[in-house]
């Protein structure tokens, strides 16, 4: 056993008491940061593995190019008909997921559709029509396009997807990283918020100064993770080139998929908008 | 003091903690011991008011701790400074800009004068020798350092109960026999001393009780330092671990 210099303990550790907490101060951190520590929960919580049934239903490219063409339409498109054969399809995606997927993606749309429906309310209340309530039945479409890629879709064929696409291994990469980071990150910052409540025990004079200090630590960190993780792929062997997968579309269900979207851009145009 | 009666705990894909049960008198000395990803970890921040159970009880002296009970400012408040908690990762636990600041971060919350914050920072930096390096920025520490800085951050504002998870990782040998000795010293001035180690061979001479964890996170061991010391093919278990 090695012989260390034995320090004496201070007459305030050695106290039993609890201190009352500073009466003057702010609490604006320990007020928010039980809220932000669950919003930063959902971006550090692993992804549910689960399930992933349609990870193999569709190529991811043809995924990703539905879901663009789909907003696309929905943006360009002023007839209800077509409105009403975008929903047709998009039920029929629904209906074959399981029912975990299904809550998700509902709850998901019907909270931010609720949330969009708040921003154009004054226009709806203001010049009550067919027009404001077409215009919010589009945006309820394009968060349910939107909700289910998220849902259904995992990191690894959204980079597929850019890969078959023959997007730059810039592009690639940028997106690589800042998803990955989004998720260390915001366990970084997790743990942070954790530590400051650890030790909130009354109220901080400068709670801002709090603030500031923790972004610039989440700052310092980017900073270290970007250049361990390039120094860590390079080591690796990586060049800065994206290996291209070797599934083309071929499968009769993306043939199906990309033949409906065409069908759909076609009867626009002959429909008219 | 801590009671703890049927705990689980689930994350959204595995079990963290299964059916814990325990009891922690004021004064004790507990190591807990485990294989990596048993629950130690999770059970600490369960402990600390970090995470809730997903089901059974936790009390602390005989206020059950739930979210109901961390919903409270004052209540959460007076409970986290009974608690000090060094991380495992002592990295994410520092966020202010000098070593001096961060050690008086939470005195300085407290109804104590500015001599008195002074007093505690210069005391807790000199107990875990981290006098040195007062002004420097804690981002910048080593890994051995941090740990002596988040250390002497918690102790500052003179927790009843310290919890300590995995403290003795990264520090030289005589750092670690520094903070040990610290410990057995805080723990004689009747602080609470909860740490999880896997060095039996260092923790056996200051822990009186050893709580050891499964892989399928639960206690199998629940022994006082003397019984165990009765049970040599354990002991042998443990150095292992």
């Amino acid at each position: 056993m090695i012989k260390t210099k034995i320090v004496e303990l201070p007459s305030w550790l050695q106290e039993t008491r609890v201190v009352a907490p500073k009466r003057n101060g702010h609490s604006f951190l320990q007020q928010n940061s039980q809220r932000l520590s669950q919003l930063l929960q959902r971006f550090a919580q692993e992804a549910d593995i689960r399930h992933q049934p349609l990870e193999e239903w569709l190529a991811p490219q043809v995924k990703l190019l539905t879901t663009l063409s789909t907003v696309l339409l929905i943006s360009l498109n002023q007839n209800p008909f077509i409105a009403w054969l975008i929903l047709v399809c998009n039920l029929g995606l629904l209906v074959i997921l399981p029912p975990a997927y299904l809550k998700k993606i509902i709850r998901q749309t019907v909270i931010s559709s609720l949330f969009a429906e708040l921003l154009v309310l004054p226009s709806i209340l203001l010049l009550p029509g067919q027009n404001s309530l077409f215009f919010f039945g589009r945006t309820c479409l394009i968060l349910l396009n939107l909700s289910y890629y998220r849902t259904t879709t995992t990191f690894t064929a959204l980079i597929t997807a850019l890969k078959q696409l023959h997007c730059p291994n810039s592009l690639i990469f940028t997106v690589a990283i800042t998803i990955t980071y989004l998720k260390l990150l915001g366990e970084y910052l997790l743990n942070l918020l954790e530590a400051i409540t650890l030790r909130s025990v009354g109220k901080t004079a400068h709670p801002y100064q709090t603030i500031g200090q923790l972004f610039g630590i989440l700052y310092l960190k980017t900073h270290d993770y970007a250049l361990a993780l390039y120094a860590a792929m390079e080591a690796r062997g990586f060049t800065g080139d994206y290996q291209k997968e070797t599934r083309s579309i071929h499968h009769w269900r993306d043939n199906l998929v990309l033949l409906l979207d065409a069908t759909l851009f076609g009867l626009l145009f002959f429909l008219g908008s | 003091m801590l009671t703890v009666q049927h705990l689980n705990y689930h994350y959204p894909t595995t079990c963290g903690l299964n059916d814990i049960n325990l009891q922690i008198k004021a004064g004790e000395f507990v190591c807990f011991m485990g294989p990596n990803g048993s629950g130690k970890s999770t059970l600490f921040n369960i402990l600390s008011g970090l995470k809730i159970a997903s089901s059974g009880d936790y009390y602390f002296n005989d206020a059950l701790i739930d979210a109901a009970f961390l919903k409270n400012a004052k209540r959460r408040q007076t409970f986290h400074q009974q608690i000090g908690f060094v991380f495992q990762n002592s990295d994410v636990q520092l966020f202010n800009l000098t070593v001096a600041d961060e050690v008086a971060f939470g005195p300085k919350q407290l109804a104590l004068s500015a001599a008195e914050i002074e007093q505690r920072v210069t005391d807790c930096l000199r107990l875990t020798g981290c006098s040195e390096f007062r002004d420097r920025v804690p981002y910048h520490l080593s890994g051995g350092e941090k740990k002596r800085v988040a250390l002497a951050s918690a102790l500052a504002l003179n927790p009843s109960v310290l919890i300590l998870d995995e403290p003795l990782n990264g520090l030289t040998p005589i750092a670690q026999q520094q903070m040990l000795d610290l410990l057995i010293q805080l723990n004689q001035a009747g602080k609470t001393i909860l740490i999880a180690s896997h060095d039996y061979n260092q923790i056996k001479q200051c822990a009186s009780r050893f709580v050891i964890f499964n892989e399928q996170h639960k206690i199998v061991h629940d022994l006082s330092a003397t019984d165990l010391t009765t049970m040599p093919e354990l002991g042998q278990k443990l150095t292992l671990i």
